[in-house]
């Protein structure tokens, strides 16, 4: 008994589709790091943790896993002197967070209306 | 989350916060305090001095900003705004420039009209330009600048009051803003030390 919406979807896809979602941004504290990386063009670490709330050691590993996946790329500069570390994400990084957006809405914007 | 995951909230956030250190306010009110001083006193020689105020605006966010808050580069959309918010401001400082060469050669010496209302010209110019930079980077509190500057330059045309209490008025209520707003930064921001690692 699968009958077929108005956009050629089975009813039942959109919400099997959140089992495909992307683990490695869905997690809250990832998910956090690359929103806020997506919407400039780069930010050093401390801008992230002002903006995520994340201390040293969660933000250090949550951008290694990132890292790991080539969704997030390191690039060493000197300011006045100093070294200094700025980050972005990457062509794949980007991708990978516009596709989770597209998913979770897609499977949340079909979703009825809380009833009480 | 949900205000989190507004993408275009975010960024302007994002933008917003950066900028709510209070520097600005304190250059720009500065940069008006002199220029009130200047037409109150008619020494005109000292103007190249505070035209220099805008020179302090990197190191500022250098030596301030910069280490409790970390650094930024934002997209090229909003670095077109940001150009386009200067491209403004100087249209708008050649425009007035261009006339005034204009009608001074065509007249050997400006109009009696404009000498006497030279300096409300710099009044409206300044709130345009306010209001325009005020819009294009969401900055509602230049917008409440630029009232201040055509309210105040309102009252000194009405009540014959000399003009440089507009720029004195507007001068000493941006700087005082600016200095509570880098207060506000500073206990906000402490330094960390990140910031020092870098």
């Amino acid at each position: 008994m699968t009958g077929k919406k108005k956009n050629g979807r089975k009813d039942g896809e959109d919400i099997q589709s959140l089992a495909e979602i992307d683990r490695l941004i869905h997690e809250p504290a990832r998910l956090l790091i690359t929103a806020n990386l997506y919407v400039v063009e780069s930010a050093d670490f401390l801008f992230l943790m002002r903006q995520t709330g994340l201390t040293h050691g969660n933000l250090s590993s949550h951008m290694s896993k990132l890292e790991e996946a080539g969704y997030l790329e390191v690039k060493k500069e000197f300011v006045q002197k100093r070294p200094h570390t700025m980050l972005f994400l990457t062509e794949k990084g980007r991708r990978a967070f516009k596709a989770y957006s597209r998913r979770m809405k897609q499977v949340f914007g079909e979703f009825p209306e809380e009833t009480d | 989350m949900e205000s989190s995951m507004n993408l275009k909230q975010l960024e302007k956030e994002t933008y917003l916060r950066y900028h709510r250190d209070g520097i600005i306010d304190i250059l720009m009110g500065l940069f008006s305090l002199g220029i009130g001083w200047l037409f109150a006193s008619h020494e005109y020689t000292p103007s190249i001095i505070i035209w220099m105020v805008i020179l302090f605006y990197k190191p500022m966010k250098e030596k301030i900003t910069a280490p409790r808050m970390g650094r930024v580069q934002f997209h090229p959309n909003r670095q077109h705004r940001i150009k386009l918010g200067t491209g403004t401001i100087a249209l708008g400082l050649t425009v007035l420039l261009v006339a005034g060469t204009g009608l001074f050669l065509a007249f050997k010496q400006l109009p009696v009209f404009l000498l006497e209302h030279a300096p409300y010209l710099i009044v409206i110019t300044a709130a345009v330009l306010l209001a325009v930079n005020g819009v294009l980077h969401g900055i509602r509190r230049w917008i409440v600048y630029s009232v201040l500057v055509i309210v105040t330059g309102a009252l000194s045309l009405l009540f014959s009051c000399p003009v440089f209490w507009v720029f004195l008025i507007f001068g000493g209520t941006a700087t005082i803003a600016g200095l509570i707003y880098l207060a506000i930064f500073i206990r906000n921001h402490p330094r960390t030390p990140e910031s020092q690692n870098g």
